[in-house]
Protein backbone atom coordinates (compact mmCIF):
# COMPACT_ATOMS: atom_id res chain seq x y z
CA UNK A 1 0.00 0.00 0.00
CA UNK A 2 1.17 3.56 -0.83
CA UNK A 3 0.29 6.34 0.88
CA UNK A 4 1.33 10.38 0.19
CA UNK A 5 2.83 12.08 2.26
CA UNK A 6 2.39 16.10 1.68
CA UNK A 7 4.21 18.65 3.02
CA UNK A 8 1.86 21.67 4.53
CA UNK A 9 2.01 24.98 2.31
CA UNK A 10 0.07 28.14 3.04
CA UNK A 11 -2.34 29.12 0.34
CA UNK A 12 -1.29 32.95 -0.66
CA UNK A 13 -4.34 34.52 -1.62
CA UNK A 14 -7.35 34.68 0.54
CA UNK A 15 -10.69 34.11 -1.04
CA UNK A 16 -13.73 35.25 0.65
CA UNK A 17 -16.68 33.66 1.98
CA UNK A 18 -19.16 34.68 0.01
CA UNK A 19 -21.72 33.62 2.79
CA UNK A 20 -20.36 36.35 5.21
CA UNK A 21 -17.42 37.11 7.64
CA UNK A 22 -17.28 37.15 11.69
CA UNK A 23 -15.42 39.19 13.98
CA UNK A 24 -14.33 37.25 17.30
CA UNK A 25 -13.81 39.09 20.62
CA UNK A 26 -13.36 38.17 24.79
CA UNK A 27 -15.80 39.39 26.80
CA UNK A 28 -13.94 39.48 29.57
CA UNK A 29 -15.97 41.49 32.27
CA UNK A 30 -19.04 38.45 31.22
CA UNK A 31 -15.98 35.69 30.54
CA UNK A 32 -17.48 34.57 27.46
CA UNK A 33 -16.53 34.64 23.79
CA UNK A 34 -18.35 36.75 21.41
CA UNK A 35 -18.79 35.93 17.57
CA UNK A 36 -20.36 38.42 15.16
CA UNK A 37 -21.74 37.37 12.08
CA UNK A 38 -21.86 39.72 9.40
CA UNK A 39 -24.03 39.46 5.98
CA UNK A 40 -21.16 40.79 3.23
CA UNK A 41 -22.49 44.10 1.23
CA UNK A 42 -20.35 45.46 -1.75
CA UNK A 43 -19.84 48.74 -2.30
CA UNK A 44 -18.36 50.64 -5.29
CA UNK A 45 -16.70 47.60 -6.71
CA UNK A 46 -18.99 44.61 -7.11
CA UNK A 47 -16.38 41.71 -6.64
CA UNK A 48 -15.10 43.23 -2.86
CA UNK A 49 -16.59 42.69 0.44
CA UNK A 50 -16.18 45.57 2.05
CA UNK A 51 -18.70 46.29 5.05
CA UNK A 52 -21.36 43.88 6.71
CA UNK A 53 -24.84 43.55 8.02
CA UNK A 54 -24.83 42.30 11.68
CA UNK A 55 -26.60 39.38 11.48
CA UNK A 56 -26.45 37.14 14.07
CA UNK A 57 -24.20 36.83 17.57
CA UNK A 58 -22.77 33.50 18.94
CA UNK A 59 -21.94 33.77 22.34
CA UNK A 60 -19.94 30.80 24.95
CA UNK A 61 -17.31 29.84 26.51
CA UNK A 62 -16.49 26.68 24.11
CA UNK A 63 -14.62 26.80 20.71
CA UNK A 64 -16.32 23.65 20.03
CA UNK A 65 -19.76 24.66 20.84
CA UNK A 66 -19.52 28.00 19.36
CA UNK A 67 -18.19 26.01 15.65
CA UNK A 68 -21.05 24.02 16.07
CA UNK A 69 -23.59 26.33 16.45
CA UNK A 70 -21.58 28.59 12.98
CA UNK A 71 -21.72 24.83 11.34
CA UNK A 72 -25.66 24.43 12.53
CA UNK A 73 -26.34 27.82 11.43
CA UNK A 74 -24.82 27.84 7.86
CA UNK A 75 -22.97 30.24 8.35
CA UNK A 76 -19.73 29.22 6.17
CA UNK A 77 -19.31 27.58 2.96
CA UNK A 78 -15.79 27.81 2.44
CA UNK A 79 -13.73 24.94 4.23
CA UNK A 80 -10.40 27.03 4.61
CA UNK A 81 -12.76 29.85 6.40
CA UNK A 82 -14.20 27.13 8.38
CA UNK A 83 -10.81 25.84 9.30
CA UNK A 84 -9.76 29.59 9.88
CA UNK A 85 -12.73 29.80 12.79
CA UNK A 86 -11.99 26.90 14.29
CA UNK A 87 -8.38 27.72 14.82
CA UNK A 88 -9.29 31.57 16.02
CA UNK A 89 -11.95 30.34 18.40
CA UNK A 90 -9.50 27.53 19.98
CA UNK A 91 -6.96 30.56 20.71
CA UNK A 92 -10.30 32.72 21.76
CA UNK A 93 -11.13 30.18 24.60
CA UNK A 94 -7.41 29.16 25.76
CA UNK A 95 -7.66 33.38 26.47
CA UNK A 96 -10.77 33.40 28.16
CA UNK A 97 -9.52 30.55 30.17
CA UNK A 98 -5.65 31.75 30.95
CA UNK A 99 -7.30 35.22 31.62
CA UNK A 100 -4.96 36.44 28.42
CA UNK A 101 -5.40 39.14 26.07
CA UNK A 102 -6.87 37.73 22.76
CA UNK A 103 -6.93 39.58 19.39
CA UNK A 104 -8.73 38.63 16.32
CA UNK A 105 -5.84 37.43 13.65
CA UNK A 106 -3.09 37.66 16.54
CA UNK A 107 -0.62 35.54 17.54
CA UNK A 108 -2.09 34.45 20.78
CA UNK A 109 1.00 36.10 23.79
CA UNK A 110 1.23 32.82 26.53
CA UNK A 111 3.48 33.87 29.37
CA UNK A 112 5.23 31.75 30.32
CA UNK A 113 4.98 30.06 34.25
CA UNK A 114 8.40 31.37 35.88
CA UNK B 1 -25.46 48.58 30.40
CA UNK B 2 -24.30 49.03 26.84
CA UNK B 3 -26.16 47.13 24.32
CA UNK B 4 -23.44 46.59 21.44
CA UNK B 5 -20.81 44.47 22.78
CA UNK B 6 -16.94 44.62 22.32
CA UNK B 7 -13.78 44.79 23.29
CA UNK B 8 -14.36 48.32 25.57
CA UNK B 9 -13.96 49.31 29.44
CA UNK B 10 -16.81 50.44 31.24
CA UNK B 11 -15.93 52.98 34.25
CA UNK B 12 -18.45 54.95 35.78
CA UNK B 13 -22.06 55.55 33.95
CA UNK B 14 -22.14 59.07 35.34
CA UNK B 15 -19.22 60.13 33.80
CA UNK B 16 -19.80 62.30 31.04
CA UNK B 17 -16.82 61.52 28.58
CA UNK B 18 -16.17 58.46 26.72
CA UNK B 19 -12.42 58.20 25.10
CA UNK B 20 -11.87 56.36 21.92
CA UNK B 21 -7.92 55.38 21.61
CA UNK B 22 -7.96 54.63 18.32
CA UNK B 23 -5.24 51.99 17.56
CA UNK B 24 -3.26 52.40 21.18
CA UNK B 25 -4.30 50.67 24.01
CA UNK B 26 -4.58 52.90 27.20
CA UNK B 27 -6.46 52.46 30.48
CA UNK B 28 -8.02 55.08 32.44
CA UNK B 29 -9.35 55.47 36.06
CA UNK B 30 -12.76 53.82 36.10
CA UNK B 31 -14.52 56.76 38.27
CA UNK B 32 -13.77 59.79 35.20
CA UNK B 33 -14.54 58.00 32.32
CA UNK B 34 -18.11 56.55 31.28
CA UNK B 35 -16.53 54.14 28.64
CA UNK B 36 -13.14 53.88 26.57
CA UNK B 37 -11.56 51.39 24.20
CA UNK B 38 -9.41 50.99 20.92
CA UNK B 39 -11.24 51.26 17.44
CA UNK B 40 -9.64 49.78 14.58
CA UNK B 41 -12.32 50.35 11.90
CA UNK B 42 -13.84 53.19 10.05
CA UNK B 43 -17.29 50.76 9.37
CA UNK B 44 -18.38 48.26 12.01
CA UNK B 45 -15.61 49.88 14.90
CA UNK B 46 -17.94 53.22 14.53
CA UNK B 47 -21.03 52.06 14.82
CA UNK B 48 -20.14 50.28 17.67
CA UNK B 49 -18.87 53.24 18.94
CA UNK B 50 -22.36 55.69 17.82
CA UNK B 51 -24.75 52.66 19.15
CA UNK B 52 -23.24 52.82 22.74
CA UNK B 53 -22.81 56.09 22.68
CA UNK B 54 -26.43 57.05 22.13
CA UNK B 55 -27.38 54.70 24.37
CA UNK B 56 -26.16 56.70 27.41
CA UNK B 57 -27.34 60.06 27.51
CA UNK B 58 -24.86 60.79 30.00
CA UNK B 59 -21.99 61.14 27.56
CA UNK B 60 -21.64 64.43 26.41
CA UNK B 61 -17.91 64.17 25.20
CA UNK B 62 -16.01 62.12 22.95
CA UNK B 63 -12.37 62.03 23.43
CA UNK B 64 -10.35 60.76 20.32
CA UNK B 65 -6.59 59.97 20.70
CA UNK B 66 -3.65 57.22 20.79
CA UNK B 67 -2.05 56.57 17.19
CA UNK B 68 -4.36 56.27 13.99
CA UNK B 69 -5.33 53.53 12.33
CA UNK B 70 -3.37 53.18 9.36
CA UNK B 71 -4.86 52.92 5.89
CA UNK B 72 -8.64 52.42 7.64
CA UNK B 73 -7.88 55.97 9.81
CA UNK B 74 -10.80 55.65 11.73
CA UNK B 75 -10.10 58.76 13.48
CA UNK B 76 -10.50 60.78 10.58
CA UNK B 77 -13.64 58.69 9.85
CA UNK B 78 -15.35 59.16 12.99
CA UNK B 79 -14.67 63.01 12.92
CA UNK B 80 -16.41 63.15 9.27
CA UNK B 81 -19.12 61.29 10.54
CA UNK B 82 -19.51 63.98 13.10
CA UNK B 83 -18.83 66.98 10.78
CA UNK B 84 -21.11 65.65 7.75
CA UNK B 85 -22.62 62.49 8.35
CA UNK B 86 -23.29 59.62 5.64
CA UNK B 87 -24.79 60.62 2.34
CA UNK B 88 -27.75 58.40 1.13
CA UNK B 89 -25.49 55.43 0.24
CA UNK B 90 -24.17 54.77 3.96
CA UNK B 91 -20.80 56.65 2.92
CA UNK B 92 -19.50 58.71 5.29
CA UNK B 93 -18.93 62.55 3.92
CA UNK B 94 -15.53 63.25 3.72
CA UNK B 95 -13.84 59.93 5.24
CA UNK B 96 -10.45 59.07 3.74
CA UNK B 97 -10.74 55.61 5.43
CA UNK B 98 -10.90 52.87 2.98
CA UNK B 99 -14.05 51.65 3.51
CA UNK B 100 -15.97 54.14 5.25
CA UNK B 101 -19.73 52.88 5.37
CA UNK B 102 -22.51 52.69 7.65
CA UNK B 103 -24.93 49.68 7.73
CA UNK B 104 -25.70 49.11 11.36
CA UNK B 105 -27.10 51.62 12.63
CA UNK B 106 -30.22 54.10 11.82
CA UNK B 107 -30.60 57.31 10.82
CA UNK B 108 -32.05 58.47 13.97
CA UNK B 109 -28.69 57.31 16.08
CA UNK B 110 -26.72 59.01 13.56
CA UNK B 111 -28.31 62.70 14.32
CA UNK B 112 -28.23 61.89 18.12
CA UNK B 113 -24.34 61.02 17.76
CA UNK B 114 -23.54 63.83 16.25
CA UNK B 115 -25.83 66.27 18.53
CA UNK B 116 -24.66 64.36 21.86
CA UNK B 117 -21.49 64.75 21.76
CA UNK B 118 -18.57 67.64 21.26
CA UNK B 119 -15.49 65.66 19.58
CA UNK B 120 -12.35 66.42 21.61
CA UNK B 121 -9.55 66.03 18.70
CA UNK B 122 -6.17 64.38 20.31
CA UNK B 123 -5.24 62.09 17.80
CA UNK B 124 -1.61 61.26 18.23
CA UNK B 125 -1.06 61.91 21.48
CA UNK B 126 -1.05 58.70 23.93
CA UNK B 127 0.32 60.06 26.88
CA UNK B 128 -2.09 59.73 29.96
CA UNK B 129 -1.27 62.25 31.87
CA UNK B 130 -2.37 64.75 28.89
CA UNK B 131 -5.70 62.67 28.47
CA UNK B 132 -6.15 62.99 31.89
CA UNK B 133 -5.84 66.21 32.33
CA UNK B 134 -8.43 66.80 29.16
CA UNK B 135 -10.64 64.29 31.05
CA UNK B 136 -10.27 66.22 34.56
CA UNK B 137 -11.14 69.80 32.49
CA UNK B 138 -14.01 68.41 30.58
CA UNK B 139 -15.46 66.58 34.20
CA UNK B 140 -15.86 70.46 34.74
CA UNK B 141 -17.58 71.86 32.08
CA UNK B 142 -20.89 69.87 33.31
CA UNK B 143 -23.47 69.39 30.28
CA UNK B 144 -26.77 68.22 31.24
CA UNK B 145 -27.74 64.93 30.03
CA UNK B 146 -29.93 64.62 26.29
CA UNK B 147 -32.87 62.98 25.90
CA UNK B 148 -33.40 59.36 26.15
CA UNK B 149 -31.60 56.54 25.51
CA UNK B 150 -31.21 54.86 22.38
CA UNK B 151 -31.51 51.31 22.59
CA UNK B 152 -29.99 48.97 19.88
CA UNK B 153 -32.20 46.00 20.17
CA UNK B 154 -30.53 42.18 21.11
CA UNK B 155 -33.19 39.39 21.20
CA UNK B 156 -32.07 35.65 22.13
CA UNK B 157 -33.62 33.25 19.53
CA UNK B 158 -36.45 31.10 21.33
CA UNK B 159 -35.70 28.34 18.90
CA UNK B 160 -32.05 27.16 19.70
CA UNK B 161 -31.47 26.35 15.92
CA UNK B 162 -33.13 26.88 13.03
CA UNK B 163 -31.49 23.67 11.40
CA UNK B 164 -33.89 20.70 10.91
CA UNK B 165 -33.24 17.17 12.37
CA UNK B 166 -30.15 15.44 11.25
CA UNK B 167 -30.97 12.46 13.57
CA UNK B 168 -26.98 12.30 15.22
CA UNK B 169 -25.47 13.66 11.46
CA UNK B 170 -23.30 17.21 11.70
CA UNK B 171 -23.64 19.71 8.63
CA UNK B 172 -20.61 20.83 7.31
CA UNK B 173 -22.27 22.80 4.54
CA UNK B 174 -25.49 23.44 3.31
CA UNK B 175 -25.36 20.55 1.13
CA UNK B 176 -23.45 18.08 3.21
CA UNK B 177 -23.48 15.84 6.00
CA UNK B 178 -20.63 13.98 8.15
CA UNK B 179 -22.74 11.22 10.00
CA UNK B 180 -20.30 9.72 13.37
CA UNK B 181 -18.73 7.57 10.99
CA UNK B 182 -17.49 10.35 9.30
CA UNK B 183 -18.82 9.32 6.31
CA UNK B 184 -19.86 12.70 4.44
CA UNK B 185 -22.97 12.35 1.70
CA UNK B 186 -24.80 14.88 0.19
CA UNK B 187 -27.91 16.49 1.92
CA UNK B 188 -31.10 14.94 1.28
CA UNK B 189 -34.01 17.33 -0.27
CA UNK B 190 -36.22 15.54 2.84
CA UNK B 191 -33.97 16.25 5.55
Amino acid sequence: MKVEILEATKTKRMVKDPSGFFTIFVDKPRKEIVVEFYEPIHKEKADRTETGKLGLVVCGTSAEAICHTIAREELVSRFDHAAYLGRELQKAEIALKNKLDYTQDEELVIKSKK
Amino acid sequence: MYPWRGEFTVGSPDSQIAIDTLSSRIDFPPKDVAIWGQHKTENLGIEKIVANVVSNPNIRYLILCGQEVRGHRSGQSIKSLHSNGIDGNGRIIGATGAVPYIENITAEAIARFREQVELVDMIGIAEISVIAEKVKELSARRKEPIGEPIIMEFAERKKASRMKSLSGKVSLHKDLLVDPYLEVRAMEADI
